[in-house]
């Protein structure tokens, strides 16, 4: 059952130039809407790329994190610390649990040696061995379980601190 | 509630993409058109699902759309208006053996289109044997030749 049919010529045809235009107007506006997500999922505004990278940094310490995820899929945040950090062959790195309230963790590498939850954060102890001097890299592999907006911050056991904020798709 | 409204939202989404995509898109479907079909499925499929692969899941998600389904069809015939907006509208593209150009460049059809339609459908030759030539809402060509 179709709606009003209309005399075309000889033809009994339910047709409607006018509607159909606006039908087209649509179309374009859709392909072109469609070319401006695309390209900015390329650029990354859709989580992994250029326009998601982001760090944040207090002297010592350097965060690297993702400024769009999307829920369901891996987020790395990879912390860079000093040497300066190394206190007698260990270093510590906190991350706030609200933040990890709404993420999963995957995996961390290194393996914490310890792990301990006080007050709002939950830090990790690593072994380091004396590696003269180089930075110490950490990667947290996430998983984001909530979406919407998320900011968290992590810190170093010598009162380093950073904060960050990540907006993840559903 | 999850999975309603995945469902939902998929639905609509592929249904928004398939519209703004045009009739032509996937009519007359080539072998690669099916093959896209099947990419498009698997796709969908992870958003559909999630991580959840329980029975009720599978369940709930089948009765949404199949739901929708429903629901839409009652809203078709209770609205004329919107059966045209969801599926479309059929545009007259060949005019007693006009082509009419505008229209054909706008809904992407071309004169080898409607003639492939006029010796498949009808066994004709010619153009000027076309009566009306009508560009359906599902993507095909539906031909009307001159009766002598």
């Amino acid at each position: 059952m179709r709606g009003t049919t209309v005399r075309y010529g000889d033809l009994e045809i339910e047709t409607d130039l006018r509607l159909q235009r606006k039908f087209w107007v649509f179309e374009r506006t859709a392909w072109a809407v469609m070319c401006l997500v695309l390209a900015a999922a390329l650029a990354g505004a859709t989580g992994r790329g250029p326009l998601s990278a982001a760090r944040a940094t207090d002297s010592g310490l350097t965060v690297e994190y993702d400024r769009f995820s999307r829920m369901g899929s891996d987020v790395s945040l990879v912390a860079h610390l000093d040497a300066a950090e190394v206190t007698s062959g260990r270093v510590q790195l906190w991350v706030s649990q609200n933040y990890l309230d709404h993420v999963e963790v995957r995996s961390i590498t290194p393996q914490p040696s310890a792990s301990s939850a006080d007050g709002g954060h939950v830090m990790f102890t690593f072994d380091v061995a004396p590696n003269n001097g180089a930075t110490v890299l950490l990667r947290l592999r996430l998983l984001g379980t909530v979406f919407g907006r998320v900011s968290g911050e992590a810190g170093t056991g010598s009162g380093r601190r950073v904060s960050f904020r990540q907006f993840v798709y559903p | 509630m999850d999975s309603v409204l995945r469902a939902s939202i998929v639905y609509f989404f592929v249904w928004l993409l398939f519209r703004a995509a045009g009739k032509r898109s996937l009519s007359d479907a080539t072998t690669f058109d099916f093959v896209l079909v099947l990419i498009i499925g698997e796709a969908t499929q992870q958003a559909l699902l999630g991580e959840d692969f329980s029975l009720v899941n599978a369940l709930l998600v089948v009765m949404t759309l199949i739901g929708i389904d429903v629901l839409l069809s009652y809203l078709k015939l209770r609205f004329p208006r919107v059966e045209g907006i969801i599926d479309g509208l059929p545009v007259v593209i060949v005019d007693r053996g006009k082509p009419l150009s505008d229209i054909m460049r706008k809904s992407r059809v071309d004169e080898q289109d409607i003639l492939e339609a006029a010796r498949r459908l009808q066994g004709l030759e010619r153009m000027e044997q076309i009566k009306y030539a009508v560009l359906e809402p599902s993507g095909g060509i539906t031909i009307v030749p001159f009766r002598n």
